[in-house]
């Protein structure tokens, strides 16, 4: 989530888990935005993830995997807020599921409101 | 005089082939745990002053100045002696305490990624903390490899400081 705590740069959307934004109105409500991804680790790395399976402890290029999946979902649910021309997304949920072998499923949704 | 040099065998074979590589991946398995644990540890106490919590209430008496969704996230696997005794231990069921530690370790390590980014902006605390953990990575029949991801987030609230 690197580029998403960069929030201060202009056209940065707010966003938030709790279901408000504090000290500020939330003037208009967008309903609901979401963004999903499906991605996949090359073979290669599959591979060496199996290998530091025999060690215990991180996995990396599994964290590494996740990692972009929730920055690129977050992305695309950012995108559409900023299409309904929300400045702001609470009550943000993050879901996960894996659906085949190494490839994970990442799903963030929200709701996309207007604060003044 | 057979039946006694098979059961030396029976024996030499459960030794070399079990009994020692089990008891090789157990010391590296516990190696690397306890390396971690300290560097858990040494984290923690560095961030022991950023509190969080899973109630989503602020101090209303105070200016927020800035808020972020903060996450945290880690994926972690279990050694071969690891997955081993669980396997026996499921023959029979009962608690599995072996996977207590790298469980553990997951979720204390998630927790310390999030501080860690709380922190990148001068966070004063992390509310609406909440943490999700999913099974991943199965072999080809479908079975868990003992891979877990535990992913932790919430909102980092900064006050305006006096």
């Amino acid at each position: 989530m690197e580029n998403l705590e960069r929030k201060d740069l202009p056209g940065r959307l707010i966003l938030t888990n709790i279901d408000r934004v504090p000290g500020r109105e939330i003037v208009e409500h967008y309903g609901l935005v979401a963004g999903s991804t499906i991605r996949a680790k090359h073979v290669g790395k599959d591979f060496m993830a199996g290998i530091k399976n025999l060690f215990g402890g991180e996995l990396t290029t599994y964290t590494e995997l996740l990692n972009e999946s929730r920055q690129e979902a977050t992305e695309r649910m950012v995108a559409q807020a900023k299409k309904l021309g929300a400045n702001a997304v609470i009550n943000i949920r993050f879901s996960t599921s894996s659906v085949a072998q190494g490839a994970a499923e990442i799903y963030v949704y929200g709701t996309a409101v207007k604060v003044a | 005089m057979d039946s006694m040099a098979e059961l030396v065998m029976t024996v030499l074979f459960f030794v070399l082939f079990t009994a020692v590589p089990l008891y090789f991946w157990y010391k590296i398995g516990k190696h690397f745990e306890n390396k971690h644990y300290v560097s858990i540890k040494e984290r923690e106490a560095r961030f022991s002053k950023l509190p969080f919590s899973p109630s989503d209430t602020i101090d209303e008496t105070r200016h927020v100045e800035s808020i972020m969704l903060v996450t945290g996230q880690v994926v972690i696997g279990s050694d071969p002696f690891k997955r081993y005794i669980a396997s026996l231990v499921n023959l029979v069921g009962g608690r599995i305490s072996v996977f207590e530690a790298p469980l553990d370790r997951a979720r204390r390590e998630a927790v310390l990624r999030m501080k860690e980014s709380a922190a990148k902006m001068q966070a004063d605390e992390v509310i609406n903390f909440r943490m999700d953990t999913m099974s991943v990575g199965h072999n080809a029949g479908g079975e868990p490899m003992g891979i877990v991801e535990v992913v932790a987030y919430g909102t980092a609230i900064r006050y305006a400081r006096q």
